[in-house]
C-alpha cells in the first residue's frame, strides 16, 4: 500500500478510519497492527500519555518523602506496602522512585512522544507523502516498545519494586548485584527494557530520515520544510548516531552483571560483603559511553519541540518565522555541538581535569545556537497579530521557560561553579525547566494544536486555558525554588536531607514545592478529561481551523489512508503569514501564486482565494 | 458542563484514596511459635495466640505507646519513659520540641518495628541486621549468656559496625542516642519475654491459657516470673563486664611471636576457622544462632515453612579475615581481648579455653593486631594505567 | 485576555528576579543562599557564581521584558497595525550571534585558572616541588566515611595511624591534602562549606586539597548515589587550631590503644 512515487493520489476517504468489513482480523490490522503512520502515531501518543501519568505519580512519591519524610505515604502506605512500619517508605524504595521516575519520563514519555507520536503523525503529512518510507518498520518500532513496557513495568511488582541505581545506572552500584537492592534482577530488566526502546528509536530514525529525504512532495525543497520537520530530521540523525553507543554500553553492563566481564568494575570490586568480581575495568568508561548517548538524548528531547513551537508561534503571530535559515542552522549547530559536550556531566567524576577544560569550552558554545533561537522567536512575535490560543500560550511559555532553563545551564557549564552545584537541586531545576517547562509544555501545546487534525474535533478552549494557567503557575512554583535549594547545595537523591545541619531548615521550602507539585499533577486531570471528552464529543471542524499554512492542514481532518485527496504541489515556505500577495492573512504552501492555475487535482476549498 | 463534572468526579475520587494511615504494630513471633509447634508439639490455638498478643500489649504497650512492665522490679536503671517516647511513635516532634520517632527515622527499615531484624531493607543486606528478640548481642564486654551493658550498646551505636550496614550514630545528639539505646533494650527485653512465654505455652494443652480473665495479665504468676527474670538479667549485666588486666610488658616482637605460636597451636584452635593463612577461610559453612533458630543445616528444605512466615534466607557466617584490619566489634586492644576471652555470642567464635591465661590472650591480641601489617597482608596491587594517580 | 497573559509572562522575570534577590540579599529570610565558605580557594567559585548570576540575570530580565512587551503591544485583540511581513534581519543575526559567542568564550577562558587550581595544582611542600602528602585518608564505603590519619610521623600505614569514622578534624590556616578512596561503589566527597566536591572512583587514587581560614563545624555530604543509604553518609568536619587538632588526634590515638578495663562497681 505504500507507493514509491511521492505524493501519489489516494482514494478519497473523508474520515480517518478505513472502511472495514467488521471482522476481528480487520480490526486488528486496522487499529492494532496498523501500518498507517497516523494510527501508529496515535498508538505512541496514547501509550506515552499513560506512562506520563505513571511517571508523574512516581514524582509525587519523591516529593512526598522530601516534604514529609518518614510519614505514611498516601495510597502506597495504606495498601499494605509499608503497613508494618506505619506506612513510611523504606530508603531503598526512595532510590527506586527517582530511578524509575526518570527512566519512565525519559524513555517512555518524552522521547517516544516527540519522535514516535508527533514525528510519526506529522512527517508524511507535512512533507506531502502518503505514508512513511517503511510502514512495516514503523509498526515494528511501536511494538518494540511493548517488551520494554513489560520488562520495566514488571519490575514494579516485587521488592524492591524497580531498579535503584539512578536512571544513569553508574557502575559499580548498578553492576554489582549486592550493591543495591534494585541491582539484582530489576537492573537487568531495566537494561533490557532500555535496549528495546533504543532499537525502537533507531528503527524510527531510519524511517524518518529516509522519508524526509526521499518522499517530499514536488516543490517541497529542504528549505521549505516547516521547522517541525527540521526538528524531527535533525533528531533522527542524533538518534541514529548516538543510540548505538548506549546499546553497546548497556550490553557491556549486562555482561558485567550476568557473565562476569569486567568492563566497568575495578579489580576485585565488591560491595555489601558480596563475592569480589575479577574486574580490571574502569567505572568511568560507563559514564563516558552513557553520556555520549545521553547528552545528544537531551537534544533529542527538545529539538522536535523547538520545531513545533516555531510553527505554532508563527501561526498565531500571523507572521513569518523570523530567521528561518538561522533557525535551521541553529538546530543543526545544537545537534552537532551536542556530540562534543558529554563530558560536562562528568566534570567532577574523576576524569582527567584537562578534559574539563575542553568540555567547558564546547558546552559554553552550545548556549549560542540556543540563544539565537530564542531571539528569533522573539523576533517572530514582534510586529505580529498575536492570537492567545491555548497552543500559542503553551508555545510562548516554552520560550519563556527555555530562557530560564538555558541560562541556568551556563552556571553548570562553568566548571568551577559546577564543583559546587553538581548533583544538587540546581541541576534538577535546570533539566526540569528544559524538559518539563520546555518540552512537555510544548507537547501539550502541540496536542491542542494538532488535535483537530488527528480527530476532526477541537479540544475545549476554556478548559485548555485553565489547564495552561494552572500548569504554568504550579510548575513554576515547583521548579523555580529548586534553583535556590541548589544554591544552598541541597543534594539530589537523598531520602532524608534534613539530617544535615546545612539543609535541615529547608524542609518548609520543600513542603511548598511538594504542594505545588501535587497541584500540578492534579491539574492534568483537566487535560485528560478535555482530551478524552473531545475525542468523542468535541465540536467538529474542517481541514484548517487554525488557518495555518503548512501542508498537513490541507488534508482532511482526520486524514484517510494516503493522507491527501489531491496531489500536493508546493510553491513556498510554510511561514507566509501576512503576505502582501494575498488578501487573507495566511498563504498555504499548496496554494498557487495569483495568476497561476494549480497543478493536479484539488478538492480542498479552504485557503483558496481565487 | 459534562467535562467539568467528570473532572471533578475524578479529582474527588483521587483525593479520597489514601486517607487513613496504617498504624505500626508489633508482629508476633510466628517463626518461633511454629518452631515450638514442630519441636515440642505445642498446640498454639488461635485463643492462645490472642492471649499472648494481649499479654504482650498489656506488658509492653505498642510501637506508638510503649511502656515498661510493672511487675515489681525497679527498672529505673534500665529505662526512662520520656526517652522511650522519644524513640517510639511516628517520626515528628512533640509539642515541647522533643523529637519523636527516632527509631523510625534511623532504625526501623533494617531492624523492623518489632526489632526482629526484618525491616524492608534487611533482605538485601549481608550480614543481616540484628534480631534483638533473642537477647543475644555479638560485641559486648559481658560473658556469653549475659546481656550487654549500657556502654556496650552505646559503643555499637556510636561507632557503628565496620564492614556491615550498621552505621555510626556518633553525630546525633547525646540524648537522642540515649533514647535509641533504651529503645533497643526495650525491644530486646520484649522479644525475649515473648520467646520465653512461647516456650512456656508450648507445654500447654489446647485448653490451657496463659492467664485467666479474672486476673490481669500482669498478675499471672507465670508471666511475671518470666518478665522479672529477664529484667533482672539485664539489670545485673551492668556489673558483669569482664575485667581485663593490663597487657604484659615486653618486647613487641616477642609477644607477637608467642601469640603466633598460640594461634597455630591446638589449645586455641584458631586456624580451624580462621584458616592457616588467617584469611578466614578455615571453614565457611557454619551459621549463626539467629539463623539456627529456625534453620537446621542438616535439613535445609525445612526452612521454607519459616521463610513463608517472614524468616530470611539463612546466610553463612564467615570467620573474620584477620589480615584485612577490619574489626567489627572495635579495634581497641580491649575489644579484641573481649572477643577472644568471651567469644562472640551467637556465633561459632568460642570463648577462650580456661587453660589460656590473660597474658596468653594478650599475646594473641598482639599477634592479631600485627597481622594486617605483614607483607602477606599487603600484596603488590597492579594499578592499571587508567587508574593512575591524577594529582 | 491578551493583557492578562502578557502580564502573566511579565511575572516570570519579576518574581524570578525577586526570589533571587530576596534570598541572596537575605531580605527577611536567612540561610537560603550559598552556605558560608571557609576555604581560601573557594572564594573564586562564589565570585564566578555571582558573575554568571548577574550576567544571566540581565539577559533574563531583558528577554522577559521583551517577551512581555511584544505580547502586550501586538495582541491581535488590541493591535490595529498590519503584521510586519519580514523574514529576518541579517544584521541582527550577526550581532546576536557574535556578542553571545564572545561573552561565552570570555567566561570559558576566564575561569580556566580557577579550575586548574581546584583540580590540577596540588599544593607542594613549602619551598620545594614535592607534593604535599595527605594528612588523612578518607575511605568512603556504603554508608560511612572511614578515616585514617597518617599520625605524628605523617606516614600512612604505620603504627601511629589513627582510625576513625565520620568525624573528620582538620587544622585551620594550613594547606591540607586529603586522599580519598572508595571501598565499594562510587561516592562523592562533598564539603559544602569548602566548595569541594570530588567523585570517588573505586580503584583510583584521588586527592582533594584546600586551605581553610575559619574554625567551625561543618557537614560532609556524599554527592554521588551510592545505594539506599546515600542519605545516611553524613560526616562532620571540625576545623580547629593546629594545637587543638594535635590534642584531639592524641586523644583519639590513646582511646584507640586502651589496654585495660575495670568494670564499674567491681568488688
Amino acid at each position: 500500500m505504500s507507493s514509491t512515487t511521492a505524493g501519489s493520489i489516494s482514494d478519497s476517504h473523508a474520515g480517518g478510519h478505513a472502511q472495514s468489513g467488521g471482522t476481528v482480523g480487520e480490526f486488528f490490522s486496522t487499529y492494532v497492527f496498523s501500518l498507517d503512520h497516523k494510527i501508529i502515531g496515535l498508538q505512541f501518543l496514547f501509550s506515552t500519555l499513560l506512562w506520563f501519568l505513571v511517571g508523574g505519580l512516581l514524582a509525587l512519591g519523591i516529593r512526598w518523602q522530601l516534604a514529609w519524610p518518614w510519614t505514611s505515604v498516601p495510597v502506597l502506605g495504606s495498601t499494605g506496602m509499608f503497613a508494618t512500619e506505619g506506612g513510611q517508605m523504606s530508603p531503598e524504595f526512595y532510590t527506586t522512585l527517582f530511578t524509575m521516575h526518570a527512566t519512565v519520563m525519559i524513555f517512555f514519555v518524552i522521547i517516544p512522544i516527540l519522535a514516535g507520536a508527533f514525528g510519526n503523525y506529522l512527517i508524511p503529512l507535512m512533507i506531502g507523502a502518503d505514508d512513511m518510507a517503511f510502514p512495516t518498520l514503523n509498526m515494528l518500532s511501536y511494538w518494540f516498545m511493548w517488551p520494554a513496557f513489560a520488562l520495566i513495568g514488571s519490575s514494579f511488582f516485587f521488592p524492591p519494586y524497580g531498579a535503584g541505581a539512578g536512571w544513569t545506572s553508574y557502575p559499580p552500584l548498578s553492576a554489582l548485584a549486592e550493591a543495591a537492592p534494585g541491582s539484582d534482577h530489576a537492573q537487568t530488566l531495566w537494561l533490557l527494557g532500555v535496549t528495546f526502546v533504543g532499537v525502537s528509536s533507531m528503527m524510527g530514525s531510519v524511517n524518518y530520515l529516509t522519508t524526509i529525504i526521499q518522499m517530499r512532495a514536488p516543490g517541497m525543497s529542504m528549505f521549505r520544510l516547516p521547522m517541525t520537520i527540521w526538528g524531527m530530521f535533525i533528531t533522527a540523525i542524533l538518534q541514529a548516531f548516538a543510540l548505538p553507543v548506549l546499546t553497546a554500553a548497556g550490553f557491556m553492563q549486562l555482561t558485567d552483571r550476568v557473565i562476569g566481564t569486567g568492563f566497568f568494575l575495578p579489580e576485585f570490586a565488591f560491595a555489601n560483603n558480596g563475592l569480589p568480581a575479577s574486574g580490571g575495568g574502569q567505572p568511568l568508561l560507563w559514564q563516558h559511553l552513557f553520556w555520549f548517548y545521553s547528552h545528544p538524548a537531551v537534544y533529542i528531547m527538545i529539538l522536535p519541540a523547538m520545531g513545533m513551537v516555531s510553527d505554532i508561534i508563527s501561526c498565531f503571530s500571523r507572521k513569518p518565522l523570523f530567521g528561518y535559515k538561522p533557525m535551521v542552522y541553529s538546530i543543526s549547530g545544537i545537534a552537532g555541538l551536542g556530540f562534543i559536550v558529554w563530558g560536562h556531566h562528568m566534570f567532577v567524576s574523576g576524569m582527567n581535569p584537562m578534559l574539563g577544560m575542553t568540555f567547558m569550552v564546547s558546552t559554553m558554545m552550545i548556549a549560542l545556537p540556543s540563544a539565537v533561537k530564542v531571539f528569533n522567536w522573539l523576533g517572530t512575535i514582534w510586529g505580529g497579530q498575536i492570537q492567545f490560543t491555548t497552543p500559542m500560550l503553551f508555545s510562548l511559555s516554552f520560550v519563556s521557560m527555555f530562557i530560564i532553563g538555558g541560562l541556568s545551564g551556563i552556571f553548570m557549564a562553568a566548571t568551577p561553579v559546577d564543583i559546587f552545584i553538581h548533583d544538587t537541586y540546581f541541576i534538577v531545576a535546570h533539566f526540569h525547566y528544559v524538559l518539563f517547562a520546555g518540552t512537555a509544555m510544548a507537547v501539550m501545546g502541540a496536542i491542542y494544536f494538532w488535535f483537530p487534525k488527528m480527530f476532526g474535533r477541537m479540544m475545549n478552549e476554556t478548559l485548555g486555558k485553565i489547564h495552561f494557567f494552572l500548569t504554568f503557575v504550579f510548575m513554576n512554583g515547583t521548579f523555580f525554588l529548586m534553583h535556590i535549594l541548589g544554591a544552598v547545595g541541597f543534594p539530589r537523591r537523598l531520602a532524608d536531607p534534613y539530617h544535615y545541619d546545612t539543609f535541615a531548615h529547608l524542609r518548609p521550602m520543600n513542603e511548598f514545592i511538594t504542594i505545588c507539585a501535587i497541584g500540578m499533577v492534579a491539574t492534568q486531570i483537566i487535560f485528560a478529561a478535555n482530551f478524552i471528552y473531545s475525542i468523542f464529543n468535541g465540536p467538529t471542524v474542517g481541514r484548517n481551523p487554525w488557518k495555518a499554512n503548512s501542508l498537513e492542514w490541507m488534508a482532511p481532518s482526520p486524514p484517510g489512508h494516503g493522507n491527501f485527496d489531491f496531489q500536493p504541489v508546493i510553491y513556498r515556505g510554510p511561514y507566509e503569514y501576512g503576505s502582501p500577495e494575498v488578501d487573507t492573512d495566511y498563504y498555504p504552501q499548496t496554494q498557487p501564486p495569483p495568476g497561476q492555475k494549480s497543478d493536479g487535482d484539488s478538492g480542498d476549498a479552504s485557503g483558496k482565494g481565487h | 458542563m459534562r467535562a467539568i463534572a467528570t473532572t471533578s468526579a475524578i479529582l474527588g475520587m483521587v483525593l479520597c484514596v489514601g486517607c487513613g494511615a496504617p498504624i505500626a504494630e508489633f508482629q508476633q513471633n510466628h517463626v518461633y511459635i511454629l518452631k515450638q509447634k514442630n519441636e515440642l508439639d505445642g498446640a498454639f490455638t488461635p485463643q492462645q495466640r490472642k492471649d499472648l498478643a494481649n499479654v504482650m500489649e498489656a506488658l509492653f504497650g505498642t510501637p506508638d505507646n510503649p511502656h515498661i512492665p510493672q511487675t515489681g522490679v525497679d527498672t529505673s536503671s534500665l529505662f526512662e519513659q520520656n526517652k522511650l517516647l522519644m524513640a517510639a511513635g511516628p517520626y515528628g516532634s512533640y509539642e515541647d520540641g522533643r523529637p519523636r520517632g527516632l527509631y523510625r527515622e534511623h532504625c526501623v527499615h533494617c531492624h523492623g518495628v518489632t526489632g526482629d531484624g526484618k525491616g524492608p531493607t534487611a533482605q538485601f543486606l549481608n550480614p543481616y541486621p540484628r534480631d534483638y528478640r533473642l537477647g543475644k548481642f555479638k560485641f559486648k564486654s559481658t560473658p556469653s549468656a549475659t546481656p550487654p551493658t549500657h556502654e556496650d550498646l552505646r559503643l555499637i551505636l556510636y561507632n557503628g559496625i565496620p564492614d556491615t550496614a550498621m552505621p555510626s550514630f556518633k553525630l546525633i545528639p547525646g540524648d537522642e542516642l540515649e533514647a535509641l539505646i533504651q529503645y533497643v533494650r526495650y525491644l530486646s527485653i520484649r522479644g525475649t519475654v515473648e520467646r520465653e512465654l512461647i516456650f512456656v505455652m508450648a507445654e500447654y494443652g489446647e485448653e490451657e491459657r496463659l492467664f485467666d480473665e479474672t486476673i490481669g495479665a500482669e498478675q499471672a504468676e507465670e508471666v511475671t516470673d518470666v518478665v522479672n527474670a529477664v529484667l533482672e538479667d539485664w539489670i545485673a549485666a551492668e556489673g558483669a563486664s569482664l575485667e581485663i588486666p593490663p597487657a604484659p610488658k615486653g618486647e613487641k616482637a616477642d609477644m607477637i611471636a608467642k601469640g603466633k605460636a598460640l594461634f597455630y597451636g591446638d589449645i586455641a584452635g584458631c586456624v580451624k576457622c580462621h584458616g592457616d593463612s588467617a584469611l578466614g577461610d578455615g571453614q565457611k559453612t557454619d551459621y549463626d544462632d539467629w539463623a539456627k533458630d529456625y534453620f537446621d543445616p542438616k535439613k535445609p528444605d525445612d526452612r521454607y515453612q519459616y521463610i513463608a512466615l517472614g524468616a530470611l534466607e539463612p546466610q553463612n557466617i564467615i570467620p573474620r579475615n584477620l589480615r584485612a584490619g577490619v574489626y567489627r566489634g572495635g579495634r581497641r586492644p580491649i575489644d579484641l581481648y573481649r572477643r577472644i576471652a568471651n567469644g562472640i555470642t551467637g556465633t561459632p567464635m568460642p570463648k577462650a579455653p580456661a587453660s589460656l591465661s590473660p597474658d596468653d590472650i594478650w599475646h594473641l591480641v598482639h599477634y592479631v593486631r600485627s597481622l594486617p601489617r605483614e607483607t602477606t597482608s599487603n600484596p603488590y596491587q597492579h594499578v592499571p594505567a587508567n587508574n593512575r594517580e591524577r594529582h | 485576555m491578551g493583557r492578562f497573559w502578557s502580564l502573566l509572562f511579565l511575572l516570570v522575570p519579576v518574581i524570578g528576579v525577586g526570589i533571587f534577590v530576596v534570598c541572596a540579599a537575605e531580605i527577611g529570610i536567612e540561610d537560603h543562599w550559598l552556605p558560608e565558605n571557609v576555604n581560601e580557594h573557594g572564594r573564586v567559585i562564589d565570585d564566578l557564581f555571582m558573575f554568571i548570576l548577574y550576567l544571566t540575570g540581565i539577559i533574563f530580565i531583558a528577554t522577559g521584558i521583551a517577551l512581555f512587551w511584544f505580547l502586550w503591544k501586538y495582541d491581535a485583540a488590541k493591535n490595529v497595525e498590519p503584521v510586519k511581513y519580514v523574514h529576518g534581519s541579517h544584521t541582527l543575526e550577526v550581532v546576536w550571534s557574535i556578542v553571545p559567542a564572545a561573552t561565552l568564550l570570555f567566561i570559558a577562558i576566564y575561569q580556566m585558572n580557577a579550575w586548574a587550581d581546584a583540580k590540577m595544582r596540588r599544593p607542594t611542600l613549602p619551598g620545594s616541588d614535592e607534593l604535599l602528602p595527605p594528612l588523612v585518608e578518607v575511605t568512603a564505603r556504603q554508608f560511612e566515611w572511614r578515616l585514617r590519619y597518617a599520625g605524628v610521623d605523617q606516614v600512612m600505614g604505620t603504627d601511629d595511624d589513627v582510625f576513625g569514622v565520620n568525624d573528620l578534624h582538620i587544622p585551620v590556616d594550613e594547606d591540607i591534602v586529603i586522599a580519598i578512596k572508595s571501598k565499594d561503589v562510587l561516592h562523592s566527597f562533598f564539603l559544602p562549606n569548602l566548595r569541594i566536591k570530588q567523585d570517588i572512583v573505586p580503584g583510583m587514587k584521588q586527592h582533594v586539597w584546600f586551605k581553610s581560614n575559619k574554625k567551625g563545624v561543618y557537614d560532609i555530604v556524599c554527592a554521588e548515589l551510592c545505594g539506599w543509604g546515600h542519605y545516611k553518609m553524613k560526616g562532620r568536619l571540625t576545623i580547629s587550631s593546629r594545637d587543638d587538632f594535635n590534642i584531639w588526634l592524641q586523644e583519639q590515638y590513646e582511646n584507640q590503644e586502651v589496654s585495660e578495663f575495670e568494670p564499674e562497681g567491681s568488688e
